[in-house]
């Protein structure tokens, strides 16, 4: 009976054996790594959006300079029913995101060709941009943006407002270009307070921020800008990409462009066009008015006015006018001058004082018209056929009246030089309508008859005996070579005649020979035996 | 009362039946395998270890990640049960059934089926010892199964290797994962059937 004895014992000293090493190692792992994981497990908040457009439950990412940092881990419909809150489970490394002052928004593919086009979302699928706060506040509950801000990532440089009349194609991200490089983006465009205008908000890059200065300008460089007008056709443009999203220029103004100071940091101004930038200051405006007796075809509203050939203003209005006294049409033209764009020499005008004020400008006006200064509808392009009003000293002009106190002021017109050349052709065909065409035709005709008649006398007197002459001539001339040709009487005669002196030579020469050796025989006569000398006897 | 082969020190070796006396020798004279008692409480406390250890490492198993699969459009991570869920909204019942049973009703089974053979032995309970012995074949049976899990992961973490198209990697769980099945087929190893039949009432 010592088996069961010894069991009892056995089982009251019971030892735990080697193996339970193995769970208390289990455990030990287990537990570490769920504290670990609770560690790593940052705060839950929540982010309530218009709508859940590409959220995807426990997939979509919350991205901070592009890291994950969180996942979407529950879409719910709000209360209200009004929009979704988006619970998001952050990382520990992230915590910071669940500050007050963070913004979350949604970032959706956006399709452009700007270098922030977000292309990796078109892959990955939506995702939650987040812009970490700095309160240090901590809260759970956000609002989420519905536009993903254009600035991110507590980027250095500078934010500035501009003014525009119009906005434009400019949006929300569109580049900004400083010698057509880009520097910058458009972060927001809204309508001014009172709706008379639009403000943009743009940003430069921490270092092209330097490049502001007094005298930077800045215009829209949307599009192309082509112009047609009196200086003919202009194309310009900045960038493909602002070719087609839009984009706003800027440059410093040279130095020597007056008012090139002027610009304030506070209210700048966004050109239309980088001409309209770079015009010089235009200053106070001057409503004048001309009147014209004759037609101005090509003329229009916005056509250029120019004094001594700068450009000193713009037409406002074209207008018709009727004189009861003469029954006579008049075209009124209203244009707004700006006499500050004569540069230097307004200056100097208003040094002298001679410009500012209304009275004085139309003092200095009358002066000017005194020395001839007219108005003169001129062409600007041929090409297109448009006018511009020109402002020239023309001292040929008789004097004209001029009423100073008149306002707006009235200047005085000369036709344009389109009209004078059209005179002048009309001269020219007059003149040529003087011409005595018809007496001259007459003379001339005269005139041919007679060298008709006279023709005919040659004819019928002068050309018979001519005509005999040369027959006989030729008559003669053809018995005078059968006279001379080889066979004729008269050559075979002339050669016997001449055969026959020839023999009557020889003969000759022997009887001169004989006689030189036998002188004697001219006494003695001839001696037979000597007869072989063969001379005469 | 009938004195039992264990009390007179008797052993019957595991491997080729030989029975040998334990009080002479510690290896079977035939085939030379370690001999032993069946030591009711001895195994069932060393199954019981292992056992507890396979339970503890079940649970980070199914909290962490088993696999990380990117495609085009990101990735995500996803438990055991994540997937489950997955396949089974997507439509792959079958997927969905097949990966339950294998990760979640195999070890499950288990974990029940050699508690409540461990908790008998150690209390000695007499009640069931047959259907408890068929219970412990069951076990051995549906331990070939556990792997599944495993194997799946690895199969796809190697094939799927599609650069920046498609990537699947292991995730820690699925080492808890082959940890908790390796553990219970230990548990279950230790666990010596024999000790169904031990009973401390003496003759």
């Amino acid at each position: 009976m010592s088996a069961p004895g010894a069991l009892v014992v056995e089982k009251r000293r019971w030892r735990p054996q080697l193996v339970w090493v193995i769970p208390i190692v289990a455990a030990f792992v287990g537990a570490s790594l769920m504290v670990q994981s609770f560690r790593a497990k940052g705060p839950r908040i929540t982010i309530s959006f218009q709508s859940a457009e590409g959220l995807q439950i426990g997939k979509t990412l919350v991205k901070y300079r592009s890291i994950a940092i969180g996942r979407v881990s529950d879409v719910t419909l709000s209360p209200g029913e009004d929009g979704v809150e988006v619970t998001v489970d952050l990382e520990r490394s992230a915590a910071n995101a669940a500050t007050e002052g963070s913004h979350f928004w949604v970032q959706h593919p956006r399709l452009g060709i700007d270098s922030e086009a977000h292309l990796d979302s078109l892959l990955s699928g939506a995702y939650i941009g987040v812009e970490m706060g700095r309160s240090g506040k901590v809260t759970h509950t956000f609002v989420g943006l519905e536009e993903p801000p254009a600035l991110t990532h507590g980027r250095n440089g500078r934010s500035l407002t501009l003014h525009a009349n119009t906005l434009g194609s400019l949006q929300p991200g569109a580049p900004l270009y400083y010698r057509q490089t880009r520097v910058g983006r458009v972060t927001r465009t809204g309508l001014t307070g009172d709706h008379q205008g639009v403000q943009i908000e743009v940003f430069i890059d921490a270092p092209h921020d330097q490049l502001l200065s007094s005298r930077s300008r800045f215009w829209n460089a949307s599009g192309v800008d082509l112009s047609l007008n009196a200086d003919g056709l202009q194309v310009r443009t900045e960038s493909l990409a602002a070719v087609l999203s839009g984009g706003i220029a800027f440059e410093d103004a040279p130095a020597e462009l007056p008012g090139s100071e002027t610009n304030r940091d506070t209210e700048l101004t966004l050109y239309a066009s980088r001409v309209a930038a770079f015009a010089p200051a235009a200053g106070e405006a001057h409503l004048v008015r001309m009147r014209f007796k004759h037609a101005l075809r090509g003329l229009n509203v916005g056509a250029p006015v120019e004094m001594v050939g700068v450009d000193i203003g713009h037409v406002s209005a074209i207008d018709l006018e009727y004189a009861p006294k003469d029954r006579s049409f008049a075209v009124v033209v209203s244009a707004m001058l700006y006499p500050q764009l004569l540069g230097h020499a307004y200056e100097t005008l208003a040094a002298e004082g001679t410009a500012g004020s209304e009275e004085r400008m139309a003092a200095l006006v009358r002066h000017l018209v005194d020395r001839g200064l007219r108005v003169q509808p001129r062409l600007g392009s041929l090409l297109t056929g448009q006018l511009y009003l020109a402002m020239d000293f023309l001292p040929s002009q008789s004097r004209v009246a001029f009423d100073e106190s008149r306002r707006p002021l009235e200047l005085p017109t000369v036709e344009s030089t389109s009209g004078e050349l059209q005179l002048r052709v009309a001269s020219i065909a007059q003149k040529l309508d003087q011409l005595p065409l018809a007496r001259m035709g007459e003379h001339l005709d005269a005139n041919l008859a007679s060298l008709q008649s006279l023709l005919g006398h040659v004819d019928n007197d002068l050309l018979p005996p001519t005509t005999r002459a040369v027959t006989q001539a030729h008559a003669t001339l053809s018995a005078l070579r059968e006279m001379l040709s080889t066979d004729s009487p008269l050559q075979s005669k002339v050669d016997q005649t001449l055969e026959e002196t020839d023999a009557t030579m020889q003969e000759l020469r022997a009887l001169a020979g004989y006689l030189r050796r036998h002188p004697d025989s001219l006494l003695r006569g001839r001696r037979p035996d000597l007869s072989d000398q063969g001379s005469k006897p | 009362m009938n004195a039992r082969a264990s009390q007179l020190g008797i052993a019957r070796c595991r491997a080729c039946g030989q029975i040998e006396d334990m009080a002479s020798v510690t290896r079977c004279g035939r085939c030379g395998r370690r001999l032993s008692l069946p030591d009711g409480f001895a195994s069932a406390e060393r199954s019981l270890a292992w056992l507890i250890a396979a339970i503890i490492l079940y649970i980070p198993a199914n909290l962490l990640p088993v696999m990380y699969v990117s495609g085009v459009g990101g990735g995500a991570e996803s438990t055991i049960y994540g997937g489950i869920l997955e396949f089974w909204r997507s439509g792959s019942l079958g997927l969905a059934l097949l990966i339950f049973g294998a990760s979640v009703a195999v070890p499950i089974t288990k974990f029940v089926a050699l508690g409540l053979l461990i908790a008998m032995t150690l209390t000695q309970s007499s009640a069931a010892r047959a259907q408890r012995a068929r219970l412990y074949r069951f076990v051995e049976f549906i331990g070939y199964w556990s792997m599944l899990d495993v194997v799946v992961v690895a199969l796809t973490c190697r094939l799927v290797r599609f650069g920046s198209l498609a990537i699947a990697e292991p995730r820690p769980g699925i080492v808890f994962f082959c940890a908790v099945v390796l553990l219970t087929m230990i548990a279950a190893f230790s666990f010596d059937p024999r000790s169904i039949w031990v009973t401390e009432s003496r003759p």
